[in-house]
């Protein structure tokens, strides 16, 4: 069945390549076709392929969902306009079923010499700089990442210049709609932090919709001498749809790279964050919080690469799962044979709240350098019996215990995100799926 | 207020009996210390009293306040104004003080029908409570126990005795470990704490923490049954001559 797909959307690709963003440039042009070639030989991955080992993707591949070729503007925009409202003190990008919007975007304040725009608009403007930059994938062993770079179209892009500031951080708010319904909404970021410069970044995945649809996003981010970074994603989609994302990061000496990735929504989700230290005094820390009910499937794949020396790493993920969700954890972390005086540290903790709720955790630890720093660990458990009984010796109900047990080991990667309105988010969105009473959570000390 | 009748327990899935037929009757207003070597069925009894699920109670009753007390979970217990000074207290990260506490006192007024106090009445509340152990505002703020010194966890347990205001206090080693200033100030508190009212049973290793709260009676539990009682005079006799009686030597779970 899954062939019948491949072949589709390589009769789909003949049909609109021409219609696609920048398809005046033949190296654009020229990139999509080597990564449908890629594509059509890989076809989807299956459980042979080490990567996706804990992951059947056979409910995308079973069937053809075309990609979007045009602006939605059916929709509610007064739901829009309040999802932008929802994340206050930042600049916010609006992508409507994958299309910018101008309109509903709030892009006022940020310096002149800071390029934000869409994928469009930089194919047009900026072909120079989105050449240099964007990360071709040809190569890939990625089904989904050839697939990506086949189709590009939609998205952002944002260049910060070196020296450069941005206070607040940009959101890049990606809405689904009812039109996204058995649809793909393939999304490509480029996201370019010069020398110096400082800049954070909120990918934001929400549906106004229940409807089964697929998003398949790749991020690339570059990061150059000295730049800091903080790249947030909040994936909140449809309970039925389908998220295939990836972020890969590129890192150069003296850069700061922080991910934090929290993941709630979809039917079946994989995320990726990638990156690579290439030159001395790179740090990265990657946090991640999944949480999945129901029949969520939910797999992160992570990858750190040490390339040079004096590179630094931390990395805290933590899922939950509830009924008969599953979850996938893999966090490998890569010491190449010069990168001497590593420091990595990889943590991945689990709670499992049902009989039937399971993970897949697999760190993996490569060193090839002889002169490094490495910790790793997993765990997987149930709730600490003896901190439940604490809470219940004290008069709280077991039920009430759990959720507040449950809160808190979220919040403690919760609590990494610097940026106040998006720890609030997500401690609501925790609050409302463990039904806890926020009236207890407002007692600060005077 | 408690009556314990011939009570039998063992640890839950295990064969051996620790608690091999206790009675003991505690009034209001009365503070029981009952003493007694490692492994001698202490904090067993402290455990069942408070509803530990690793305990399976095989013979006897416990009436409290009128009623049988093992049909109750340990929450309603707690609300019904059981409380448990844990001998080791537990860490929780990720929970403030304050939001225990205040989950607490909250559900112990919830469950006997009285207005839930918001978070300013529950702030001036517990100012008072913090006074009592020497505590200030910042031990609010932190994770319950989390990097606490050995004192601040057995003081913490006292300000949640004092925030709960039970009628029936259990304190479980609270004693253990503390050096004399720590010990001064528990012990101060729990005195500020007795009333006419209010029932102790004070398990403790060491007579030196009845120096500082005298009891009203004194028991010695040995190899999981009171061996002897008298008054506040029977710990300073115990002082000097040890554990003596102790016939039974098998280890139990302290």
């Amino acid at each position: 069945m899954s062939i019948v797909t491949v072949e589709s959307y390589i009769n789909e690709h003949k049909d609109i390549k021409n219609k696609l963003a920048g398809s005046q440039h033949n190296w654009l042009q020229a990139a999509r076709d080597n990564a449908l070639q890629s594509f059509a030989k890989l076809g989807y991955p299956d459980k042979k392929v080490e990567n996706w080992k804990y992951t059947r993707v056979t409910p995308i591949a079973k069937q053809h969902l075309p990609i979007l070729l045009t602006h939605s503007e059916h929709y509610e925009k007064n739901k829009v306009v309040s999802l932008v409202k929802a994340m206050p003190d930042c600049h916010c990008m609006v992508f409507i079923n994958g299309y910018f919007s101008t309109e509903l975007s709030l892009l006022s304040g940020l310096p002149d010499n800071v390029i934000v725009c869409d994928f469009l608009t930089a194919t047009e403007q900026h072909s120079e700089l989105l050449k240099k930059h964007l990360q071709q994938d040809a190569a890939t062993s990625d089904s989904f990442l050839a697939f990506n770079t086949a189709f590009m179209h939609c998205g952002a892009f944002i260049h910060v210049p070196a020296n450069t500031q941005i206070e607040k951080p940009i959101q890049l708010l990606f809405i689904c709609t009812p039109e996204a319904n058995t649809h793909t909404i393939n999304l490509r970021n480029v996201l370019i932090a010069e020398t110096q410069s400082k800049v954070n970044f909120i990918e934001n995945y929400l549906a106004i919709t229940d409807d089964s649809y697929f998003v398949n996003t790749v991020s690339n981010l570059i990061l150059e001498q000295n730049a800091h970074l903080t790249h947030i994603k909040l994936q909140n989609e449809s309970r039925q749809a389908f998220h295939i994302g990836t972020v890969n990061a590129q890192q150069a000496a003296d850069s700061h790279f922080h991910s934090h990735s929290f993941a709630r929504g979809g039917a079946l989700v994989r995320s990726d964050t990638n990156t690579s230290l290439n030159a001395a005094g790179a740090h990265c820390t990657m946090n991640g919080l999944f949480i999945a009910q129901g029949k969520q499937h939910i797999d992160h794949h992570t990858c750190i690469e040490h390339k040079h020396s004096h590179c630094s790493s931390r990395e805290y993920y933590r899922g939950i799962l509830a009924e008969q969700a599953h979850g996938v954890f893999n966090g490998r972390v890569v010491v190449a044979k010069d990168a001497q005086k590593t420091d990595a540290v990889q943590e991945n903790k689990n709670l499992l709240l049902s009989d039937s709720a399971e993970i897949d955790t697999k760190p993996q630890l490569e060193i090839y350098a002889d002169d490094v720093k490495c910790a790793h660990g997993a765990t997987v458990g149930q709730l600490d019996k003896r901190a439940l009984f604490y809470l219940q010796a004290r008069g709280i109900n077991i039920e009430q215990a759990t959720k507040i047990l449950t809160y808190a080991f979220a919040k403690e990667i919760i609590e990494r995100i610097d940026f106040a309105p998006v720890r609030e988010q997500c401690e609501n969105l925790l609050l409302d799926t463990y039904k806890i009473d926020t009236t207890q959570e407002e007692t600060h000390e005077s | 207020m408690l009556e314990i009748k011939n009570l039998h327990a063992k640890v839950t899935e295990q064969d051996k009996e620790i608690l091999k037929g206790i009675s003991l009757n505690v009034k209001p207003g009365e503070v029981h210390a009952i003493m007694g070597p490692n492994g001698s069925g202490k904090s067993t009894l402290a455990n069942v009293l408070a509803g530990r699920q690793d305990y399976e109670v095989t013979q006897g009753e416990v009436i409290y306040q009128g009623h049988d007390l093992f049909p109750l979970a340990p929450e309603e217990r707690a609300q019904q104004g059981i409380f448990l000074a844990f001998q080791y207290p537990v860490e929780i990260p990720g929970v403030n003080n304050v939001y225990l506490l205040k989950a607490a006192v909250n559900a112990g007024r919830k469950a006997r029908g009285e207005k839930e106090l918001d978070a300013m009445d529950f702030l001036t509340f517990i100012k008072e409570k913090l006074a009592l152990v020497k505590m200030d505002n910042s031990f609010l703020s932190r994770a319950v126990n989390e990097g606490f010194s050995g004192g601040e966890k057995k003081r913490n347990e006292v300000l949640q005795m004092a925030a709960l205001e039970p009628k029936l206090a259990i304190l479980d080693e609270t004693d253990s470990g503390l050096d004399i200033d720590a010990l001064k100030i528990v012990a101060d508190g729990v005195n500020k704490l007795r009333n006419p009212n209010r029932a102790f049973i004070i398990i403790t290793h060491y007579q030196r923490l009845l120096d500082y709260i005298v009891p009203d009676y004194v028991h010695v539990l040995s190899g999981g049954r009171i061996v002897r009682s008298g008054d506040s005079k029977l710990a300073l006799e115990l002082e000097e001559t040890g554990y003596i009686n102790d016939s039974n030597s098998a280890s139990a779970n302290a």
